[in-house]
């Protein structure tokens, strides 16, 4: 049992992470409060919190403390849990690669969270904003969001079922090459990165059409392959079918002929990790053969002027969401490396292994930062 | 490949010219002009700003990179001419410096470029990547002495064009002949009359890269009499196996060479180390592995889509 902390105590103490016990990331944050040397957090996961939820008000006894919010991950039994509590059943028969839409997934992680918050007693203060997590995780209103905000973004195409009408959408943009996003989606699932001409169609994606019974059904492959013609039609249209988000294309950065974007983490309105992915093509991931690399050296290519301005911009759209402890975002320089442009916001991607900032990981900073950053907040149930 | 934007060109830094400038020193940088991805500005808008500019009439060099969408270069092109009398030094010129990132070169959308030659008499240097909708035209270009065509499919009929160029000052000659899949359909026959010396006499680099047909290629230029005239020969990029390269080791006119480039390429160490002791300096890496599919095997070329 945690030893009770006096008024002095850590405001980390009780940490209560919500999340999938055992995990990296789970992991990774209790050994940065080890570190430290505050007591462990004690571990809700969200199958359990879906549940019975009032435990989580439990491991509050004294009405105050920290409420870490983690990723739910790809946990297959978490998923069902948060689907189910988003008011669908998951066919659970599915191989694990099947890429199905995300939306009652969604609905129901943003429901459990804001269950969470009203759960808490009012003294704790929790690590994000439901409904920024909601926003970020939208593919779509994340993007419209920080267009709003002034925010240099790739153009977005209006939304297409299928692709003769995304066809249509390019040309009345201008547009001969777009990414096609999965709207709720994660890395790079089910992304298609999109060419046409007058001649030709080409996707590059990871995601693969297998027949089936009723039909082809969208597979994440794990590997990337250049998609022709007929073929890549039918792929972008099962795409947009699950309802998808389409954008320009933007001619990132290719220092050494390897395109290439950043993940920069801001916390508490400070950018804090980055590192860089390249790839001998336009999708970095690492999952797909991405390969990280230090940002310094996109640094030392880039006039100061634009890197400057890419870390303002993450920041300054990180400050519009001061109840998110971190942000992180996928940004790149363009081709010219003398503008940026953001693709995403990501309310969990502070897992960013093996990059130190002033000497710490992503945890380690994160419980260096707490408690400033929790003094500065207003407890949840406080609020005016 | 091609992956990445040209950082010299003509013997000087390459820099991006960007609307609003005022000033540009053509001694000391030449200017690409590109279109960002959130500008209204066009590569034709660009060039009518950079042609007000005193600096134009000194650019002896210009490049044009990263044209939007499906246009072709037909804009780019009608501008040029339009301005041409702003550059009456322009002596190198560079029309299409895109990489794969923003557009595949196969992809790329060229356009008739008959109208430059005339409107620059002065071209010493042309360079073009991506083939489609290319149309260089009957030209005369007196000064002209390197011409580069990179493509992943260089058509028949634009590889006919280059050789019935009026380009009596032509050193160095490099086309990319691609694959027919991308609508390379030149074949080793197209070039007859260069092989046989009888085109380009000072002719002294002879470059035909990414050839999918690289073996017969190779077998006919071995006993061409132009390989008296030059002095490099250049077969990479393609598809040579052993079968080529044979030919190539029993050709007196290629061990006279001074440089033989056959960088990647689908030869056997044994061949490659006979090769070495052939006597040019010889550009062997980038070593391919042909790779089964279906029960076939494929070899294939560097640059393609």
């Amino acid at each position: 049992m945690r030893s009770a902390a006096g008024p002095a105590g850590s405001p980390l103490d009780p940490c209560v992470i919500l999340g999938v016990a055992g995990d990296e990331r789970v992991e990774g944050f209790g050994a940065a409060l080890a570190r430290a040397g505050l007591p462990p957090a004690r571990v809700l996961d969200y199958a359990g919190f879906a549940e019975a939820p009032e435990r989580l008000a439990a491991l509050f006894p004294e009405g105050r403390g920290l409420l870490r919010i983690e990723s739910p991950g790809g946990d297959p039994r978490i998923r069902r849990a948060l689907t189910r509590l988003g008011g669908a059943e998951e066919d659970a028969a599915g191989p694990a690669t099947r890429l199905v839409p995300d939306h009652a997934f969604q609905r129901g992680l943003a429901a459990a969270l804001r269950l969470a918050r009203r759960i808490v007693p009012p003294g704790v203060v929790a690590t994000h904003d439901p409904d920024a997590v909601a926003l970020f995780y939208d593919k779509r209103a994340c993007h419209a969001a920080m267009a709003a905000a002034g925010v240099a973004v790739p153009r977005a195409l209006p939304p297409s079922g299928d692709f003769e009408a995304l066809r249509t959408a390019m040309r009345a943009a201008g547009l001969a090459r777009v990414f096609v996003k999965p709207r709720f989606g994660s890395g790079a699932a089910g992304i298609a990165a999109l060419s046409v001409s007058r001649d030709g169609i080409l996707a590059l994606s990871s995601a693969e059409l297998v027949p089936g019974g009723g039909g082809a059904v969208l597979h994440h492959s794990h590997r990337l392959r250049r998609h022709h013609g007929a073929e890549a039609v039918a792929l972008v249209d099962a795409i947009l079918a699950r309802d998808a988000h389409a954008e320009q294309w933007v001619p990132k950065a290719a220092p050494g002929g390897r395109p290439c974007d950043l993940r920069l983490l801001v916390v508490g309105g400070e950018v804090a990790h980055t590192v860089l992915r390249t790839a001998s093509g336009p999708i970095t991931n690492l999952d797909l053969g991405g390969r990280r690399a230090d940002a310094d050296g996109l640094r030392a290519l880039a006039p100061p002027a634009a890197w400057d301005a890419l870390r303002e911009e993450c920041r300054r759209f990180a400050g519009l969401f001061p109840d998110n402890l971190h942000v992180a975002f996928d940004v790149a320089l363009t081709a010219s490396l003398r503008r940026h442009v953001v693709f995403e916001a990501n309310a969990f991607g502070d897992l960013i292994r093996r990059v130190r900032h002033q000497g710490l990981d992503p945890y380690e900073w994160q419980v260096a930062r707490l408690p400033a950053w929790i003094a500065a907040r207003r407890p949840v149930g406080l609020a005016a | 490949m091609p992956y990445e934007n040209l950082t010299t060109f003509f013997g000087r830094p390459v820099e991006d010219f960007q609307s609003g400038m005022e000033a540009w020193d053509v001694t000391r940088v030449v200017p690409r002009l590109r279109v960002e991805y959130d500008s209204e500005d066009t590569i034709p808008s660009m060039l009518g700003e950079y042609a007000a500019l005193p600096a134009a009439e000194a650019t002896d060099a210009l490049v044009i990179g990263y044209w939007q969408g499906e246009d072709t270069s037909q804009e780019i092109v009608e501008a040029l001419v339009s301005y041409a009398g702003r550059f009456p030094n322009l002596r190198a010129l560079f029309l299409g410096d895109i990489v794969s990132e923003e557009n595949e070169i196969s992809w790329i959308n060229q356009s008739d470029l008959s109208a430059l030659w005339p409107a620059f008499p002065h071209l010493e240097h042309v360079q073009v990547r991506g083939a489609n909708g290319l149309i260089l035209g009957r030209f005369e270009a007196p000064r002209l002495t390197t011409l580069i065509l990179e493509s992943g499919g260089l058509p028949r009929r634009v590889v006919q064009e280059a050789l019935a160029a009026g380009a009596p000052e032509l050193r160095h000659l490099e086309l990319w002949l691609g694959t027919e899949d991308y609508g390379g359909d030149s074949t080793p026959d197209d070039f007859a009359d260069l092989f046989a010396g009888r085109l380009f006499p000072k002719l002294n680099t002879l470059a035909l890269r990414d050839c999918a047909y690289a073996d017969d290629l190779a077998t006919a230029v071995a006993q061409a009499s132009v390989l008296e005239r030059v002095a490099t020969l250049d077969l990479s990029l393609g598809n040579l196996t052993d079968a080529g390269a044979e030919a190539l080791l029993a050709s007196p006119g290629v061990a006279k060479l001074s440089r033989l480039d056959l960088h990647h390429h689908f030869l056997t160490d044994a061949t490659m180390g006979r090769l070495e002791r052939l006597g040019p300096a010889v550009d062997l890496s980038q070593q391919q592995q042909a790779e089964e599919y279906g029960g076939e095997i494929y070899r294939s070329i560097a640059v393609s889509e």
